[in-house]
């Protein structure tokens, strides 16, 4: 057995003692009483972070608490219900050909507005309508007289 | 400009024998005069091309209501001949030429157009029988049918790969001008042509022209109306003249106006300008205005009437500034009004009385990529500021994001470039210009924050325009357009069985701190609850720690409804991972050939635990007794300061100062009080422990 400790030194101070000094851990989470159903939170082997619904939209980079129903970013999801799944599958409507600055319905027909490139399109090919007019900004349909 | 649509009458040549008729029709040519596809004429020559022309119908002044003794009459500007076609089958492509003969007998030829094994109008246009040589063909008084000097030949002709050809019908459109020189006279003038225009409308229904548009409301007039007096003409002229107009507006070149796409002409014109300039178009009062591109430039229709000439304002409103676009929106006191966006701002326009203009709540600091768009929508405006949106409401402006929050990930940065309401939900394209991806998002009009929609594939893509109808949205990326389903039906795509779904997507979590920031904690496992996983739709997962370069694949879920749970590791040694923060991303995967197939994420669990670094606590018996000339009360006095200290202390656990020293609070001190000679002196059960590491 060894020799017994004659002191310490605690604040600069030697304290006299008799005995040995007895070490122990401190436990970070001290047992407490649970007056509820538990939950995830009590969950003691290990801590569980659970995303559900993520209805509460993108944008958000560091997780918070109160913020658990959101996201950083997504592509081709669909995250707007409580559940998540694939995204609306896109299709290419042929070649245009020119940067649409206008999309508008006109006479049952898609029409695509471009540089020198204006069409129509019938479900299946572009039709042409006219190629002459530069750099077009706007478009809009407006009832009116015809003749 | 008038216009009249003329069908064949009789052949011009002998070449109609090449031909073979089907249908019921008793001549061949006259089955080139029925809006159907039944009867046609078939030629199953491979050689050569076979030519079928035809003369019209008399074209004389009485079709465009003109015929005022010893006037000039009317010319022709243009003409376009129509011809409706097919070939038999899928095999080296049939062609046809559309051709006109002028007064002397000389054919003009369009470029061979390719022929599809559907029906297929196609059409050519002629403004001149040749280069720099305007048409000479005229009207005179001329009532003749034969007269050659009134009919026009049109023909088409047919050469073949290795399939036969038809032709199910033909026509020429016919414009004219100088109709109406006759009007310039004397207001009294005006009498003479709409009697005249009323006999004549008579004779139109006689004939065939009412299978086209122009004409058919010909047609309809006469039917209901042909017998009736001309003074009550006017009120259903007017009815019937309404109809809806395409109007494109160009910085460049104005702002022109079509009906169907086959002959356009200028929208905004006032006199000696034509076109007006115009960028950006809007309805307001039931009349069209057109605004300039920037500093100054408004002018607008007659009610309901964009052919005739509009008001110029060239001066209004004067902004030293580039304008970005026309919406109608509400003012304060809930009447409709029409506002102007600028790269500044948002401007009101009082106009058609006042003529002023004025900033509103809505302005900025000038910004090339601000004011791309606003409406109204669901009783608040809407107007894109750059990266975000603000909603007005009640005149209280609040953004609205995208660029909220922690704002989007730097790939896919950009301006709001289009903005369109679809049932509740604003849904926004964003640009992404040359280094960015373009996106596009939606925002519940209840809800908070903006889920993305599509994601390009990759930067300089870019998306300016979005369109929705009947559950589809279609989009321009690119020099393409394209188009997703965003159903009118469900805003729940899970519910809907011919929903389809792109083949693969990404979903990225935000960075996980817990709630123990700076504390250690280790990821033991991932876990799902999913929905119509299997070995073809499933999930793989990827994880980040402490924002490391590049993601680490985890595993996959490929069951439903609680696959399997993926450990984390260091090989086959399942461990543990620790982390600060860890960061998820989820890859949905579809079965590749089933498009409304698709796996559902239902939730996703991390098992961590949080380990912090051990802290020790001591305890110990001090031995507050006075003894070889050392007093207990000293050691008592000593154990009672430390006791009171506020800062932490020192702690020598093995009473040597060269062993390892910890900084403790001393958190019990009971007194074992044994009573000696010196009062208070005896042994003490000291406890003392660390609070951090």
């Amino acid at each position: 057995m060894d020799n017994e400790q004659a002191h310490v030194i605690l604040n600069g101070k030697k304290i006299p003692i008799s005995g040995s000094v007895v070490w122990d851990k401190v436990t970070p989470f001290p047992d407490a009483f649970i007056d509820q159903p538990p939950t995830e939170a009590d969950f003691k082997p290990v801590k569980k972070q659970r995303w559900g619904s993520l209805r509460g939209g993108a944008g958000v980079e560091k997780w918070s608490k109160e913020d658990n129903d959101r996201y950083w970013e997504a592509s081709d999801i669909d995250t707007s219900q409580s559940k998540q799944t694939l995204g609306p599958l896109v299709t290419t409507l042929a070649s245009f050909g020119a940067a649409p600055v206008k999309l508008i319905w006109h006479k049952d027909a898609l029409w695509a507005i471009g540089h020198r490139a204006i069409s129509s399109w019938n479900g299946s090919a572009w039709s042409s309508k006219k190629t002459d007019i530069d750099n077009p900004t706007d478009a809009i349909l407006y009832y009116g007289t015809v003749s | 400009m008038p216009v009249l649509n003329n069908y064949p009458s009789t052949y011009y040549g002998s070449s109609v024998g090449e031909f073979t008729r089907y249908g019921a029709e008793s001549t061949d040519w006259e089955a080139l005069r029925t809006n159907n596809t039944t009867d046609y004429l078939y030629d199953s020559s491979i050689s050569s091309r076979t030519w079928q022309e035809l003369y019209t119908d008399d074209i004389d002044q009485s079709y465009v209501g003109v015929s005022p003794t010893g006037g000039q009459g009317a010319q022709i500007e243009r003409i376009i001949v129509y011809a409706r076609c097919k070939q038999d089958a899928n095999a080296t492509p049939a062609t046809v030429v559309l051709s006109h003969r002028d007064a002397t007998g000389t054919r003009y030829e369009s470029a061979a157009k390719n022929l599809t094994t559907s029906w297929v109008w196609y059409a050519e246009e002629w403004t001149t029988y040749s280069s720099g040589v305007p048409f000479n063909f005229g009207f005179y008084p001329d009532t003749s049918m034969t007269a050659t000097a009134s009919e026009l030949q049109i023909g088409f002709g047919l050469q073949h790969g290795t399939v036969g050809a038809f032709c199910s019908e033909l026509y020429v459109h016919i414009e004219f001008k100088n109709a109406y020189s006759y009007l310039t006279s004397a207001p009294i003038g005006l009498v003479t042509p709409d009697i005249t225009r009323d006999h004549k409308m008579g004779r139109v229904l006689t004939g065939v022209i009412g299978l086209k548009p122009t004409t058919s409301r010909n047609a309809t007039y006469g039917r209901v109306f042909s017998p009736i007096p001309m003074a009550m003409t006017a009120t259903n002229i007017a009815e019937r003249n309404l109809g809806t107009w395409l109007v494109v507006a160009s910085a460049d070149s104005g702002s022109y106006k079509t009906r169907d796409g086959s002959s356009w002409s200028s929208a905004a014109k006032n006199g000696s300008i034509d076109p007006l300039p115009a960028s950006y178009l809007e309805q307001f009062d039931n009349r069209l205005v057109v605004l300039k591109g920037e500093n100054s430039g408004f002018a607008y229709s007659a009610v309901n009437d964009p052919i005739t000439n509009w008001t110029n304002k060239p001066n209004f409103p004067n902004q030293p500034i580039s304008f970005t676009g026309l919406f109608v929106g509400r003012d304060a006191q809930d009447n409709p009004a029409l506002y102007f966006l600028a790269e500044d701002g948002v401007y009101y326009l009082d106009v058609f009385e006042q003529f002023k203009f004025g900033k509103t709540e809505l302005s900025w600091e000038k910004n090339s990529n601000s004011g791309k768009k606003g409406i109204y929508f669901k009783g608040a405006t809407y107007v894109a500021v750059d990266r975000g949106i603000y909603e007005l409401q009640g005149g209280i402006a609040l953004p609205i994001g995208p660029d909220q929050d922690d704002g989007v990930p730097v790939d896919m940065s950009g301006y709001v470039s289009d903005l369109i309401g679809v049932g509740f939900w604003l849904v926004i394209s964003i640009n992404g210009g040359a280094g960015s991806k373009s996106t596009i998002m939606k925002r519940h009009i209840a809800g908070k924050h903006w889920h993305t929609v599509y994601k390009t594939a990759s930067a300089n893509s870019q998306i300016n325009t979005i369109a929705w109808d009947n559950g589809v949205l279609y989009f321009g990326e690119d020099t393409n357009v394209k188009s997703m389903p965003l159903s009118a039906d469900s805003d729940n795509v899970k519910l809907l069985p011919t929903y389809q779904s792109q083949a693969t997507g990404a979903l990225i979590y935000p960075r996980f701190h817990s709630e123990f920031e700076g504390t250690s904690k280790v990821a033991q496992k991932l876990r799902m609850v999913t929905e119509d996983c299997d070995a073809n739709n499933y999930f793989t997962a990827f994880y980040k720690i402490n924002g490391a370069a590049s993601w680490t694949s985890l595993g996959t879920f490929a069951t439903s409804p609680r696959p399997t749970a993926l450990p984390f590791g260091d090989g086959s040694d399942n461990v543990g991972k620790e982390f600060e923060d860890i960061q998820f991303k989820i890859e949905p995967t579809r079965n590749s050939s089933v498009t409304t197939q698709r796996p559902v994420l239902v939730s996703l669990t991390l098992d961590y635990r949080v380990v912090p670094d051990v802290l020790y606590k001591w305890r110990f018996k001090a031995e507050a007794r006075s003894s070889r000339g050392k007093a207990g009360q000293e050691t008592i006095d000593n154990l009672t300061t430390t006791l009171a200290s506020k800062p932490l202390v020192k702690f020598y656990p093995a009473g040597d100062v060269a062993g390892t020293s910890y900084l403790v609070e001393m958190t019990a001190l009971p007194h074992a009080k044994k009573g000696t000679e010196f009062g208070e002196e005896g042994e003490y059960d000291v406890e003392v422990s660390q609070v951090t590491d």
